[in-house]
């Protein structure tokens, strides 16, 4: 009776292994993944981290699959080595990973197709974005960077958007890099465990995102509302709306172009929205929260009132991004936020047209 | 060895066969819920 028992308990496992093993390959073929347990892009400096250089990393994540390549700069490139500006004119972009391409290869990301065409009007490009980074530490890479350069760039693009206005003031202080990757030094061992399995295991994914989809499906019924944190950025309680918060975003602002300026570098900003800003209205709908506590345009306001009053060139790919958000396009990576390669062809194509034709920049 | 393994799958071929389809079952549902409730994405790219 007790090795019937036993037996049909093994039997169970067995049957339960080669059922999983089936789910993971048919996972695996559905999402075109492969193993990954190479060395991720970053390097530690100091309590934050930058991208390290000459590499080459292949990315193949659910949402997509993308190849990023560093420079001697450690800066984003089309190929690895030394950046050869020689001595043709440059500009420059800082960001976060909106502008760094993240989810695209680079000659997809909008840096990258605006990079293609003023590269053939003798031009060179130099994307210092870095996924992750606050404001703070973007101004520092670029300034860093600006150091080992002899030659001032003919400007710079600033480029914001609601994350990096809000946290303006931050900086990365609890960051660790282990093996290419970032985790939060406090918990970072679990933290690493949990992303190899993550990215080597299909079937962990879908059971996870299933029970996650149930628990949060059960939690909205029991009334207790969760958006996801991002929104917050929008809401009443976001730190512009603080008089004192929104003069010191301005005076941060102000001390960046007085350096360029001393400088002699042209700033030019761009406002990036953020791809689910057109349908935030719709999701808080959805959660029976009230749309009118958001304020989507909130940056894009605070950013025009300033360029409007200092006379800085702003450009802002917002009212083309909701004519096609309007027409049923899809703008982000589905389960990233980060722009799909369309939007960012239609980004780039945009700064193409207002650098060189509309405002005629260079 | 294979022997007894064989022997093991048709004493409990029932058995098999139920653990088999109790598992797609499951994972054919869990499929249909995840599916249907999309969530709002969030930016992708640290392990925080």
């Amino acid at each position: 009776m007790r090795n019937k028992r036993r037996e049909a308990i093994v039997v169970c496992i067995a049957t339960l292994a080669v059922c999983f093993l089936m789910l993971e390959i048919g996972l695996r073929v559905k999402e075109n993944r492969s193993f990954d347990i190479s060395e991720g892009e970053y390097v530690q400096y100091g309590n934050s981290f930058r991208l390290r250089k000459n590499m080459t990393k292949l990315n193949r994540w659910s949402t997509s699959t993308f190849t990023i390549k560093t420079n001697s700069l450690g800066a984003r490139d089309k190929t690895t080595g030394d950046k050869e500006l020689g001595d043709r004119p440059y500009v420059v972009f800082i960001g976060d990973s909106q502008v760094f391409g993240l989810g695209v290869d680079y000659e997809e990301s909008f840096v990258g197709i605006f990079d293609d065409f003023a590269s053939e009007q003798g031009i060179e490009t130099l994307n210092l974005a870095v996924g992750g980074y606050f404001l703070l530490e973007q101004e520092e890479f670029f300034w860093d960077v600006m150091e080992r350069l002899h030659r001032k760039p003919l400007a710079v693009f600033y480029t914001l958007n609601a994350s990096s206005m809000n946290w303006f003031d931050s900086e990365h202080e609890n960051t660790v890099v282990k093996n290419g990757y970032l985790f939060y030094r406090s918990n970072w061992m679990s933290a690493y465990v949990k992303m190899m399995i993550r990215n080597n295991l299909s079937t962990y994914v879908f059971f996870r995102d299933a029970f996650w989809c149930i628990y949060r499906r059960l939690n909205l019924r029991g009334g207790e509302v969760k958006v996801p944190r991002h929104f917050n950025l929008y809401s009443k309680d976001s730190r512009l709306h603080d008089q004192d918060a929104a003069e010191r975003l301005e005076a941060h602002i102000d001390r960046f172009q007085s350096k360029c300026d001393e400088l002699g570098i042209r700033t030019i900003y761009l406002y990036v929205p953020i791809a689910d800003s057109f349908r935030i209205k719709e999701a808080v709908t959805k959660r029976g929260l009230d749309p009118d506590d958001y304020d989507i345009t909130l940056y894009d306001r605070f950013i025009k009132d300033y360029c409007d009053r200092h006379g800085h060139t702003l450009l802002n790919p917002r009212p083309l991004l909701r004519e096609y958000y309007e027409q049923g396009e899809v703008l982000d990576l589905v389960r990233d936020l980060h722009y799909n390669e369309f939007t960012n062809r239609v980004v780039g194509e945009y700064l193409i047209e207002q650098v060189f034709i509309e405002h005629g920049l260079f | 060895m294979f022997g007894r393994i064989k022997e093991a799958i048709s004493r409990n071929k029932k058995l098999i066969v139920l653990t088999f389809e109790v598992f797609w079952i499951v994972v054919f549902l869990l499929n249909r819920i995840a599916g249907d409730a999309m969530e709002m994405p969030e930016f992708i790219y640290v392990n925080f």
